[in-house]
């Protein structure tokens, strides 16, 4: 994929290919095909209504689903340690059993978690020389806790002895003498728990101690096998189901259970009732054992646990197993995460196209994109698979209003998840009753709720009213200072100001669109692929008019602002990249006078430090072809300077078109370089590309929306200017020299050309180039330029 | 069969022959790359006369920041009356991230972890209840048959000779990659190193180098790009072999021939490649949900969720394996080069999925083919 900061090495290398005499290779256009990361997903229906940190890895997210390792997690998301609950648990246990209220949390949590062995057992002499001030230490040498202390020291020694690996980490002696030492402590630590003085406290804890160190040392898989169930039999089954101590040894008893069915139930159970484990047990639940799995659950909640474990492998409907919790466990804690996965699912397959004209990150539906550079095989079934998810949406939404009545907890979920699946089907009046009707004030209730009124008002208000406009800045900026950050991609604030762009958009209103777009930095999330400066004239330099751009300039410059205006334009100190845009669109007409009179109006300074200006535009594209090894010029140019020139040399020509050899000449060079094959492609165009504006690969746009189109691609791709004034040279020069550069430029536009043809393979020497031979032969511009290619041609010839 | 080894003779005998560059004799084998399994068909092993299996022990992975093991084998290998010869699989990623130093270091690690886990399987051996199915004699007193199942055990270890290392080297690799071949075989002088050779190495040596090993093992498949989904077989496909193997120089080194025995779906959404559908997810309930567009591709006929990936109606999945006549052109093509004496012919990979009925006729054939 092609990113900005390499686009300027990759441009440098385009343009410094031959222009003549080496045949080209048709290049093939840098598509750019699929998303990254959520940030170019629609998604309006949180993820995080289960209100359980412990749930973010099970979202529907590009983040979560894909990632496989540290490099692709968004930076600000949590880290599971720090979230679970687990921990928190085995330290309010120690707490008790070490009766010292003085012992602190924090203490404990870092001695007992934190901690690496060798510090503790290192330390173990003068343990409160080598964790001074730690409460938990100090506790622990007091005479009565003595046995803790053994044990603690026990624990760490154990904790040596649970490496992968140590066949790739150590040398075959240290493994001889790890095996070794691993077996030595096994036994000593059996004589303990055999004892009968250990406390009910310590008694689980040596048999998990000793449980996962086995785990990690069995050499004979049988028998290991066997004394693992054994010590979770006597020692850890009888604890309370909720003490972690047995789900943490459920969890190694069931990478152990050769039973499918009952592997999966187990790894389901651990799911269940462990946060820290979460993760690792979704990673070694079998989705395709699960209904082997069904017929060990005790009762609905488990069957749940099950159900939602092989939906969260689930990319695609999951209604099925919604639908089966739903009847055997209305209030299941699961049901936040299931159907705020199957709305983001929906949201991803029918909205992205729509709203964010793009992919999206996952099993995009791809409607609303164009793929004209592709087979059709696909066109129908584009249509087809929207009408389907909309049904399937109905669907959806019929399944979670008939559940209602059954439910208590989950009430106020449903009745967000009915109301948003109302609005998204344009539903408004439906919708309203079961946004009234959601009670619970929670956070991320209340933003959710928040947004529901937000879309609501968005479908039923008209939107140019300066009520309605006021109403909207009030709710925009709450959603801007409260969205959650748990996803970075996501963001509340960014989705619904797509939401509202994409309703201004119905209307035609392409300034509001842009100005939306641009406040929720929905362009900006392209930021990997092109600039940030011109994300901000992409929707308008796409879709917009001399009116829409004119009109984004006279509200950024309006002096008495309403609140709805100042909220969209407070981000832009002036107006430059706009008239930048609008003198640049006038150009793309022909009318340099009226671009040139925009031009002028943004200071000298702009052009210096604007977008990448400084190296696509300073060169003069009058008097030199790079690829021709022209000498450079002293003349440094900007879109000012460029557009005065440009008006001189046609105000030249149409003064005295005889005498004007050397203005047809310059005007010549100029339109080539303004081309896709010239230096100065940057005058005319943001992206140079091979089908025409850079970032439209990246919404999947070909640039034929561009207005107006066809005089910009006559002048980009086929130079039609350019050769229209090298031949006014040619016909007019007496000077053989001028006369010589104007026949080889000729040679090269028409060469470029035909090599675009389809299959065009062969050495191509056209009219021009054979003109160029045979006429200019003597010339010293000719033996400055010399071309094999021609010349080959013309001998065999 | 009471006695397979009379019937290894039997086909070896069978299969001597003579080729143009003189006598060949043909030694059966598999490639297993399978993770935690043991599964080894009896009637692959009598029928074929299977006398070699390429076992991979693990992979050798670059983590971002260091070299590691991945995906080590958990099976026990039990069939002590084949020679199993040990495999370990380097990504070219891994090499490009090492300098000598590294490579040294990485060719300890290797030659640590396969020696662990080779001396576990042995130890696994010895107790597994598979061991007396395989070896001992009923006859035997327990004592007696505890004897020989310790004997037997070391004679397993004892007996592995060979190893095999697989890289997908380049020419910017080629030089780390080489001195760590090197650096295994001064560290392992008990094992005689091969390595793998794909087309594209043995097409170009003076680009690619020829590894410093004693022999090498030609490996004619995966020919193709994968993810294109114009392309028309990626596992294998004569024309692009043919490419490889006509006009070729001389390899400076014996070759042994690996050929595809494998089948896999490639699935494409809106012409992108998104995923491979193993060989077990193809059963009739995943073809009913398909229609055929040609003779290697389907159609999906509805939205349906397989191995935890979204089909949509209308994805496309290529169904790729290796068409049997071609194979035997290619063999003719083979039977050309200079390969090695006696030439083991390894067919990737032995898995549970293979349909023994329609396989082993296939697998006859193309061995005597070699004839």
């Amino acid at each position: 994929m092609l990113r900005f900061r390499n686009f300027r090495k990759y441009l440098l290398l385009l343009i410094s290919i031959p222009l003549l005499c080496n045949q080209p290779e048709p290049a093939s256009a840098c598509w750019y095909d699929g998303s990254e990361g959520d940030d170019i997903r629609f998604v309006l229906f949180r993820p995080d209504l289960g209100e359980n940190p412990a749930w973010t890895t099970f979202y529907y997210t590009y983040f979560y689903y894909y990632g496989q390792n540290s490099f692709d997690w968004p930076k600000d998301a949590p880290k599971f340690t720090d979230v679970s609950k687990d921990e928190h648990l085995i330290v309010a246990q120690w707490k008790a059993a070490i009766n010292s209220p003085a012992v602190r949390d924090t203490d404990l949590y870092g001695i007992l978690f934190n901690t690496r062995p060798d510090s503790l057992l290192n330390g173990q002499t003068a343990p409160e020389k080598a964790f001074p001030g730690n409460t938990f230490i100090q506790a622990l040498q007091k005479p009565a806790n003595q046995a803790l202390w053994a044990y603690l020291l026990d624990l760490k020694e154990a904790e040596k002895y649970m490496m992968l690996n140590v066949d790739w980490d150590m040398s075959e002696t240290q493994q001889t003498d790890y095996a070794a030492q691993a077996e030595s402590l096994i036994q000593r630590l059996s004589r303990k728990l055999e004892k009968q003085d250990l406390s009910d406290f310590l008694k689980p804890r040596y048999a998990f101690t000793l449980l996962r160190l086995k785990f990690y040392n069995t050499s004979d898989k049988t028998e290991g096998i066997a004394q693992i169930k054994d010590l979770y039999n006597r020692y850890l089954a009888p604890l309370a189901q909720t003490d972690i101590l047995q789900v943490w040894g459920l969890h190694y008893l069931a990478q152990l259970e050769p039973d499918a069915g009952r592997c999966a139930y187990l790894n389901a159970l651990v799911f269940d009732r462990s946060d820290s484990k979460k993760v690792r047990s979704h990673q070694l639940f079998v989705s395709a054992n699960a209904d082997k799995a069904l017929p060990f659950a005790q009762n609905a909640s488990e069957r749940s646990a099950i159900r939602t474990l092989k939906e969260l492998n689930n990319p695609g409907k999951s209604l099925d197993n919604i639908r089966k919790i739903l009847t055997d466990e209305p209030d299941s804690k699961y049901l936040a995460l299931l159907v705020g996965r199957e709305i983001n699912k929906l949201e991803n397959w029918i909205f992205t196209p729509e709203y964010l004209q793009t992919n999206g990150s996952m099993h995009y539906s791809g409607i609303g994109v164009d793929y004209s550079d592709r087979e059709d095989v696909y066109d129908n079934y584009a249509q087809k698979w929207r009408a389907r998810d909309l049904e399937y949406l109905r669907t959806l939404r019929k399944t979670l209003q008939t559940a209602m009545p059954k439910t208590k907890t989950n009430a106020d979920l449903l009745n967000l998840a009915v109301a948003h699946l109302y609005l998204l089907d344009q539903q408004a009046a439906a919708a309203l009753p079961f946004i009234t009707a959601v009670q619970r004030n929670t956070p991320v209730y209340a933003l959710q709720k928040r947004l529901l009124e937000f879309s609501y008002l968005m479908q039923t208000a008209n939107l140019n009213t300066p009520e309605t406009q006021q109403k909207m800045v009030e709710v925009l900026r709450w959603l801007e200072k409260n969205q959650s950050k748990i996803l970075t991609g996501p963001r509340t604030f960014s989705m619904a100001m797509a939401l509202l762009a994409n309703t201004y958009k119905k209307t035609g209103q392409a300034d509001m669109v842009a100005l939306l777009q641009n406040r929720g930095e929905l362009k900006t999330f392209f930021g990997g692929y092109c600039s940030v400066f011109y994300s901000h004239l992409h929707y308008l330099d796409q879709y917009g008019d001399l009116e829409s751009v004119q009109s984004v300039i006279n509200r950024i410059e309006k002096k008495n602002k309403t609140p709805f205006e100042a909220f969209l334009t407070e981000q832009y100190a002036n107006a430059n990249p706009f008239y930048d845009l609008l003198g640049t669109m006038y150009l793309r007409r022909g009318q340099t006078e009226k671009a040139l009179s925009i031009f002028e109006k943004v200071p000298d300074t702009y052009w210096i430090s604007a977008y990448e200006y400084a190296y696509y535009l300073e060169d003069d594209p009058f008097h030199r072809i790079r690829t021709l090894a022209m000498p450079e010029t002293f003349d440094v140019y900007n879109k000012k300077t460029m557009a005065a020139r440009l008006l001189t040399l046609e105000k030249n020509v149409q003064a005295l078109p005889a005498q004007s050899d050397t203005s047809y000449l310059e005007l010549g060079n100029a339109w080539y370089n303004f081309s896709k094959y010239g230096n100065s492609w940057m005058f005319m165009t943001y992206g140079w590309s091979e089908h025409g504006l850079f970032p439209t690969f990246i919404s999947g746009e070909l640039p034929d929306v561009l207005q107006p189109e066809a005089l910009f691609k006559a002048n980009y791709y086929r130079m039609e200017k350019a050769e229209y004034y090298y031949k006014k040279a040619l016909e007019t020069s007496q000077n053989a020299e001028l006369k010589a550069h104007a026949a080889f430029m000729l040679a090269a536009i028409d060469q470029n050309r035909y090599y675009k043809l389809p299959k065009s393979k062969e050495v191509y020497v056209g009219e021009f180039g054979k003109q160029y031979y045979v006429q200019f032969q003597q010339t010293k511009f000719f033996k400055d330029h010399p071309c094999p290619m021609i010349e080959n041609f013309m001998q065999k010839k | 069969m009471k006695h397979p080894l009379l019937l290894f003779a039997a086909l070896v005998l069978t299969l001597h022959c003579h080729s143009s560059a003189g006598p060949t004799t043909i030694i059966p084998a598999f490639y297993f790359w399978q993770t935690d399994s043991d599964y080894i068909s009896r009637n692959f092993v009598e029928k074929l006369g299977v006398q070699k299996i390429f076992l991979r022990l693990f992979d050798v992975a670059w983590d971002g920041q260091k070299p590691i093991p991945a995906g080590p084998y958990r099976g026990v290998f039990s069939y002590t009356g084949i020679e199993m010869v040990p495999v370990v699989f380097i990504t070219n990623e891994t090499i490009q991230h090492i300098d000598s130093s590294g490579c040294l270091d990485l060719a300890t690690r290797i030659s640590r972890k396969s020696k662990a886990m080779l001396r576990r399987m042995e130890s696994s051996l010895r107790t597994s209840n598979r061991w007396d199915l395989v070896f001992a004699d009923s006859a035997l007193s327990e004592t007696q048959r505890e004897d020989s199942l310790v004997r037997s055990g070391n004679a397993w270890l004892r007996n592995i000779r060979h190893f095999q290392i697989d890289c997908d080297w380049t020419a910017s690799t080629r030089a780390r990659y080489f001195y760590l071949l090197e650096q295994l075989q001064a560290l392992n002088p008990e094992w005689t190193f091969s390595a793998t050779i794909r087309l594209h190495q043995y097409k170009n040596p003076e680009k690619t180098g020829v590894p410093p090993v004693k022999s090498g093992m030609l490996m004619c498949y995966n020919v193709d790009d994968l993810k294109d989904q114009g392309t028309e077989n990626s596992i294998f496909n004569y024309s692009e072999v043919r490419k490889y193997l006509q006009n070729a120089p001389k390899y400076p080194i014996p070759l042994d021939v690996a050929l595809p025995a494998f089948r896999w779906g490639v699935l494409f959404h809106l012409n992108q490649f998104q995923c491979i559908i193993p060989d077990n997810a193809l059963g009739p309930a995943t073809m009913e949900r398909l229609e055929a567009i040609d003779k290697t591709h389907f159609r999906a006929r509805m939205d349906f969720t397989l191995n935890d990936h979204f089909i949509r109606e209308g994805d496309i999945l290529r169904l790729e394996s290796a068409d049997q006549k071609e194979l035997l052109k290619t063999i003719q093509l083979l039977r050309s080069q200079s390969l090695a004496q006696p030439l083991t012919v390894s067919f990737f990979h032995l898995n549970s999925n293979l349909d023994e009925d329609a396989a082993i006729p296939q697998f006859q054939e193309i061995l005597t083919a070699f004839n």
